[in-house]
């Protein structure tokens, strides 16, 4: 076992070299301090003074409010113009799609993201779900807008409440924040399921016009939930929720597996209940052994043809291809044959055939670089995958130490979740 | 003295060996300032109670440790890819680097729960009552868990740190 001492000496050297920032001491501090002002303003979202004008009935919700600074017999700014209904009910106004949780939607632009967040602040204008209002490690605010999904967060004290019909929901008057970009911001509630939503952004207008839209989600339909922690945890509750899921492997090297990265369609889109879900979730190993072991029988294969090494897993068709064009199908074990490797193709980027993959495969694999992420030195950034293998992991071997581009190559190798190759395919430098 | 003041200066000593501790734990040099930050950040809001604990590092240290898990359970690290341990002996002595890579390499392979007493005992300098407190741990559980880490650390990091520990030890 290791001694106290050694154990102090090897921890510290671990981290010796490590480059850290200056320590970010007073941007903590006004962060502290905005903090506080932030819990001051969820405070006074209970004390802004309402004006009441309730729009029974109504799937959408009618222009009802007044900024903070308005004095009340100020006319209500005019009702922005209703879109036609869509044929299932919901309200979606050019140009923007409809996101929700639990029973309620907004209408957001179309090219607004999803959770663009850093840090509890938006990078972009986005929607947000979950997570919102602790700032509790810190981007500099951004001009930009966002709606926040959640759940209540406060009281809402003097707010209006509307029937939509299925749902009653709270709103309360926009009011306006100082700070580095003094923004408009307003809410409403669904107090029955414990939902809220909060729109803020430097444009009143657009707080207005996104509260304007909330609306009732009809029978039939639903919003996606929010996720969970884990992917798996994610699923069920989609599951739960009446949802088809499917579950997507995405390569992420430099992830850790299982980070649930997005979902198709987006979560918080509004779709028909029984919809099918994809959840993309990112696998990161590198499968470094694995990869080498792969590198190395493809290696043996061609110089050891008469005993030909195993890998894990089933012996199947391998797709041969020359850059993103698959050309034919061959069984592993006939690739012990250099001839069953010949593409015969009259020419590739300039060069001339026939072509093949197992020869560059025969040279010494110690002037080979192999690596997951598709640098491919000599091409414009990475080729294309082969159709139908782009959820394969994808080895690029390439020659090391070259003097020019004209000798470079690269074989990808298409690897699936357990290890069999799927592809080949050789690649050549276009002159 | 002016609270604010007084936290300036507490966040400009420890920054830097916070943010080593947060690599420690597990995060990438990135994810470490980010962390720190949102654990000093708590602190800020509750500076009085870090200022009036017996051993402020070790209230700021439970604050990281527990930031810490609430980020690993947000993004759900169900898998931590563990690069495989080098073959040869971490003592070259004209391997620094390989040495580092692969001390991190073995602290990824304790538990969570043996890797934050390690780190907090051997890097931190906290003691092991403090270990205890910032943890929510008794101290048996974290001499336990100490020994069964540093034993586990010893047979990865290789023969010759153990060698050196047996020559080392009394015994």
């Amino acid at each position: 076992m290791l001694t106290d001492d050694r154990a102090r000496d090897l921890l510290r050297s671990a981290v010796a070299d490590l480059t850290v920032s200056d320590a970010p001491a007073d941007e903590l501090v006004r962060r502290g301090r905005r903090t506080r002002r932030r819990t001051r303003l969820t405070a006074a979202f209970g004390a802004v003074a309402l004006v009441a004008v309730i729009a029974v009935g109504s799937a959408v919700v009618s222009d009802i409010e007044r900024t903070a600074d308005q004095p009340a017999a100020t006319q209500p700014t005019p009702p922005t113009e209703t879109p036609p209904p869509t044929e299932n009910g919901l309200v979606t106004p050019p140009g923007t799609r409809l996101v929700g949780m639990g029973p309620i939607a907004v209408a957001v632009p179309q090219d607004w993201g999803t959770n663009k967040v850093k840090c509890g602040q938006p990078l972009a204008d986005t929607v947000v779900f979950e997570g919102t209002g602790t700032l509790l490690c810190f981007v500099p605010q951004r001009d930009v807008s966002s709606v926040h999904f959640g759940e209540i967060t406060s009281a809402q004290k003097g707010a209006t409440t509307i029937d939509l019909g299925e749902v009653e929901i709270t709103r309360s008057d926009i009011v306006e924040v100082q700070g580095d970009y003094p923004f408009s911001v307003g809410r409403v509630t669904v107090p029955s399921h414990d939902v809220e939503v909060l729109v803020r952004s430097t444009d009143e207008q657009i707080v207005r016009r996104i509260l304007d839209s909330v609306q009732a989600i009809p029978t039939g339909y639903m919003a996606i939930p929010v996720p969970y922690e884990s992917p798996k945890e994610t699923a069920a509750r989609l599951k739960t929720a009446g949802l088809v899921v499917r579950l997507n492997d995405v390569y992420r090297p430099n992830m850790s597996s299982g980070v649930l990265l997005s979902s198709d369609p987006p979560l918080g889109s509004i779709v028909p209940r029984g919809s099918t879900v994809t959840l993309n979730v990112s696998e990161a190993t590198t499968r470094t052994e694995q990869n080498h072991q792969i590198v190395e029988y493809l290696h043996e294969l061609m110089t050891a043809p008469d005993r030909p090494p195993q890998i894990s897993g089933p012996m199947l068709p391998v797709t041969l291809g020359l850059g993103d064009e698959p050309v034919r199908v061959e069984h592993l074990p006939n690739l012990n044959n250099p001839d069953a490797w010949l593409i015969h193709r009259e020419s590739f980027n300039g060069y001339n055939g026939p072509f093949s993959a197992g020869d560059k495969l025969a040279t010494d694999p110690d002037t080979w670089t192999v690596t997951a992420e598709g640098q491919q030195s000599c091409s414009w950034g990475r080729a294309a995958d082969m159709p139908g293998f782009d959820k394969d992991l994808r080895l690029t071997i390439e020659p090391e130490n070259i003097t020019s581009c004209l000798e470079w190559w690269a074989v990808d190798v298409y690897v699936d979740k357990s290890g069999s190759i799927d592809a080949i395919s050789l690649n050549l430098v276009e002159p | 003295m002016d609270p604010d003041a007084d936290y300036t200066t507490y966040v400009r000593a420890r920054w830097d060996s916070l943010v080593r501790s947060a690599v420690l734990l597990g995060c990438s040099p990135t994810e470490a300032e980010d962390i720190v930050q949102t654990t000093l950040a708590r602190c800020y809001s509750g500076w009085a109670k870090v200022q009036s604990a017996d051993v402020p590092d070790a209230y700021v240290y439970r604050t990281l440790v527990n930031c810490l898990a609430k980020s690993r359970r947000r993004r759900w690290l169900a898998e931590t890819p563990t690069e495989r341990l080098p073959d040869r002996s971490v003592e070259d002595p004209a391997d620094a680097v390989a040495e580092r890579a692969s001390v991190l390499a073995a602290l990824s392979a304790l538990t969570e729960s043996q890797r934050a007493v390690v780190v907090l005992r051997y890097y931190a300098d906290l003691s092991e009552r403090q270990v205890a407190d910032a943890l929510g741990i008794p101290a048996g559980t974290v001499k336990s868990r100490l020994s069964r880490g540093l034993e586990q650390l010893g047979k990865d990091l290789g023969d010759a740190d153990a060698d050196e520990a047996r020559r080392g030890s009394p015994c």
